[in-house]
């Protein structure tokens, strides 16, 4: 059932709003020395995004009132038409609507949610330095670019947010931009996202071809998810398998450019360089998981292309593979990190390559989940870990940290709340997130429980390293450089008091998956409801959801306090063995302090990605610049040239039967004028006559000029 | 009464203004005279226009009714231009003739 509702506009106008004032004042007050009012720019940057995320509350609940049971609920708003070609026979219109279902309300509340505290965050984080209105307003174009994603109800109105949070990336990564460093990992993260939005661009075409085939072919999200819905379009699909395996591929390339999955998973590490909120909101908790949004809005696509494309695999299948290596890649790679941002970011990929094998195995609920649970627990890490670089005055390196658990009680304490989640005891969010697809990937088909194993070996990794850098940050005796030493402080409230808020919600937002807690929530108004039916956030999804999953494996059979117990109680296993290898290995904080922090090429646990992006990408790139170069200044530059010679050849030629003498030149070109009018226009003697006339008047004129 | 004039006396007027245009054009050295006399010819073939514009109906004939207004615009925009370039000619010169402007090809 469609509802129209006028203020979905709202939504993502205000932090655009928030950002044209903001990036306003920081124009205006580019000339003094301190910068606008700190205050004012404060109040808009969080009011914004703030007041974004009360309309979106507000359309969540006038979703869940529209009286419809088990039907899609969608609240829409149409902005203006903004495509309308019909042009010879082809005929394509497209409009700018918002569409705002279960997936898109879910998505918003956290994305306007955790957005909002973090902006409260960055007024602590970012109080000192001088482009802090610039800062403001590149996040509030990130919000805007980032609603946009998700609200947009066509493929390239999401384009349009896709694109914006790439830029935004690019914007923040180089945000301290008179370091050279910084600028490189700013473009690194632009260029290769460019390569997955060319992924993404291609993919839509393809789509829209596929869906054409029988004239319906549209961007729109609703249409689509309806013609893959429809069985009778089921011969038109297997018709142009190929086309779907291609269009699903390359959207899938859009996902990993955005997502950093293999192969385009270098730059989210070197986004690091940003300032931490920046970390925290895009590079973990929001941007990052666009692909798994875009992935899960397509799911009806993906589920319908069951047809190989690759060694016998179907584009799910290579989702799920691309995931568990990206996984294993993110947390062998965290083992050895020692920076803390990095070994967070580490940590984003791998739990992103579990968003992904969720998916893999048409669990796109659960992914939805962990992308949810994620925000909450890898934003507490980030911001705490923020609130630790903060206090140790900007110092990164675990090496030098260490028995910060007294000096900075608050943030260990929400940072421990992070890493209790993350790493799945029992309670926290990403327990509950991760056993979940756990227990989905063991449910799969195929090879996907073989996969499951790799996860669990995974989750393994992942409390290991997450552990080793719980003991050289808080546990292990303190080893700050000597410039630090007795300077260490807590931060300030701002600071402090979005990291509580995400730090409790990591620890209590699992819940909403318990059977017992989602009956209480999603039975309260419907009493016909069946106890323990399901829980609530699967419940929640269903609409957009149910179709797809359904069509991949059979749902699972949730019986009155049914647990799945073998992939739990690996999960917690895992989780404690990981736990007590890390505490053998650092219990007391020994790294060696002689090893050097690789960087790029160096670092081997990047398993020589940049090397091979070099001979492959790089290096050919190179040379077919070198071609063009010589192309343009040997071909381009020479045509030019010579019709610069013709023309001057020309002009000296004309000049000489050019005449000094204004009236003699007139007299030439009318006698021109009347001999050619003569001779084409008229026959007979008459034009002979006029034309030796005319050609006498110029003669007398020509010795009329030599004479005089 | 102006429907008993025959469309081609209209020409042969036409013509002779063209022809008087020409004659002071290249007969007269003074730049002034130049500039009229282009002036004129543009006229003449304005009237032309307007006089073969008798000849149709409905839209052709609107149309060369609108051909001279479109030329009376250029002729006054290419009035200023010359006018404007003949005085910071003269000023330079001292002089209206022009034949004294004779070494401009250099």
């Amino acid at each position: 059932m469609k509802v129209s509702f006028e203020l979905l506009w709202l939504i993502p106008f205000l932090p655009l709003l928030g950002a044209i004032i903001n990036g306003a004042l920081s124009l205006g007050g580019a000339r003094s020395a301190f910068g606008p009012s700190r205050g004012f720019v404060s109040l808009i940057a969080v009011l914004t995004p703030g007041l974004a995320f009360v309309i979106t509350l507000i359309a969540a609940f006038k979703l869940s009132a529209i009286p419809s049971v088990g039907d899609n609920k969608v609240l829409v708003q149409t902005l203006w038409e903004w495509i309308a070609v019909d042009v010879a026979g082809f005929k394509f219109s497209l409009t700018a609507g918002l569409l705002f279902d279960k997936l898109t309300s879910m998505m918003l509340l956290f994305v306007t949610g955790i957005g909002t505290l973090i902006h409260i965050y960055s007024i602590g984080y970012m109080w000192e330095d001088r482009g802090f209105a610039r800062f403001m307003a590149y996040l509030n174009l990130f919000m805007f670019s980032m609603i946009i994603l998700v609200i947009g109800d066509s493929l390239p109105l999401t384009f349009l947010g896709w694109e914006g949070v790439g830029m935004c990336s690019y914007l923040l990564i180089g945000f301290w931009h008179k370091n050279n460093e910084y600028n490189d990992a700013a473009r690194k993260a632009f260029i290769v996202n460019r390569i997955g939005d060319l992924g993404f661009l291609l993919g839509a075409f393809a789509l829209y071809l596929v869906m054409n085939s029988n004239g319906m072919g549209s961007l729109h999200y609703r249409d689509i998810a309806n013609w893959f819905q429809n069985p009778a379009h089921l011969e038109l699909i297997t018709g142009s398998a190929g086309l779907l395996g291609a269009a699903c591929l390359l959207l899938f390339l859009g996902c990993t450019g955005k997502s950093a999955q293999i192969p385009l998973v270098t730059w989210l590490p070197d986004a690091m360089a940003g300032p931490t909120p920046v970390s925290a909101l895009i590079h973990a908790a929001t941007m990052v998981t666009s692909g798994i949004y875009l992935l899960a809005r397509l799911c009806d696509v993906f589920v319908a292309a069951s047809a190989p494309v690759f060694l016998g695999l179907t584009p799910l299948d290579i989702v799920l593979i691309v995931g568990c290596l990206t996984a294993a890649w993110g947390a062998i790679a965290g083992l050895v990190q020692l920076d803390i941002k990095k070994a967070l970011a580490y940590s984003t990929v791998s739990q992103l390559g579990f968003m992904f094998m969720a998916c893999g195995v048409g669990a796109f609920d659960v992914a939805l989940f962990h992308v949810f649970t994620h925000a909450f627990f890898k934003a507490t890490l980030f911001l705490a870990a923020g609130s630790v670089i903060h206090g140790l005055h900007h110092e990164q390196d675990m090496r030098r940290m260490g028995g910060l658990a007294k000096l900075m009680p608050i943030t260990y304490a929400w940072f421990w709340c992070g890493w209790f989640a993350i790493i799945g005891l029992p309670g926290g969010a990403g327990f509950f997130s991760k056993d979940l697809i756990l227990e989905r990937l063991f449910d799969g088909h195929g090879f996907a429980p073989f996969i499951g194993g790799v996860a669990v070996a995974v989750a393994l990794l992942t409390a290991i390293y997450m552990t080793r850098v719980m003991y050289l940050t808080f546990w292990s005796p303190a080893r700050h450089s000597d410039e630090v030493k007795g300077h260490v402080h807590e931060s300030p409230a701002t600071m402090l008091i979005p990291i509580t808020i995400l730090g409790f919600g990591s620890l209590v937002v699992g819940i909403l998956w318990s059977p017992l807690v989602g009956a209480i929530i999603t039975n309260a108004g419907d009493p016909g409801a069946k106890p323990f039916a399901s829980n609530a956030f699967e419940l929640y999804l269903q609409p957009v959801l149910g179709l797809a999953q359904a069509k991949v494996h059979e749902p699972i059979k949730h019986l009155p306090g049914h647990i799945a117990w073998m992939p739990l109680l690996l999960g917690t296993m895992a989780a404690v063995i990981g736990l007590l290898i890390a505490r053998w290995f650092w219990s007391r904080g020994h790294v060696n302090s002689t090893e050097k922090d690789l960087v790029g090429f160096a670092a081997w646990w990047t398993w020589g990605f940049d090397r091979v992006y070099l001979a492959i990408v790089i290096l050919p790139i190179k040379v077919v610049a070198w071609i063009l170069a010589w192309i343009v200044d040997a071909l381009v530059a020479g045509v030019v040239g010579l019709t610069a010679e013709v023309a001057r050849f020309l002009g000296d030629g004309y000049t000489s039967v050019q005449r000094p003498r204004l009236r003699s030149s007139l007299a030439l070109s009318a006698a021109g004028a009347v001999g050619l009018v003569s001779l084409l226009l008229l026959s007979g003697p008459i034009a002979w006559v006029v034309g030796l006339v005319a050609v006498g008047v110029a003669v007398v004129f020509l010795l009329l000029e030599f004479l005089f | 009464m102006i429907n008993h004039i025959a469309l081609v006396d209209v020409q042969i007027v036409a013509a002779i203004l063209f022809c008087l245009g020409l004659a002071v054009a290249l007969t007269r050295r003074n730049v002034f005279l130049l500039l009229m006399g282009i002036e004129l010819m543009l006229n003449a073939v304005n009237l032309s226009f307007i006089g073969f514009s008798r000849g149709f109906a409905g839209a052709e004939s609107l149309f060369g009714q609108m051909t001279p207004i479109f030329i009376i615009a250029i002729a006054a925009s290419a009035a200023c231009v010359g006018l404007a370039m003949v005085i910071c000619i003269v000023r330079g010169r001292e002089s209206l003739d022009s034949d004294a402007f004779a070494d401009m090809k250099e």
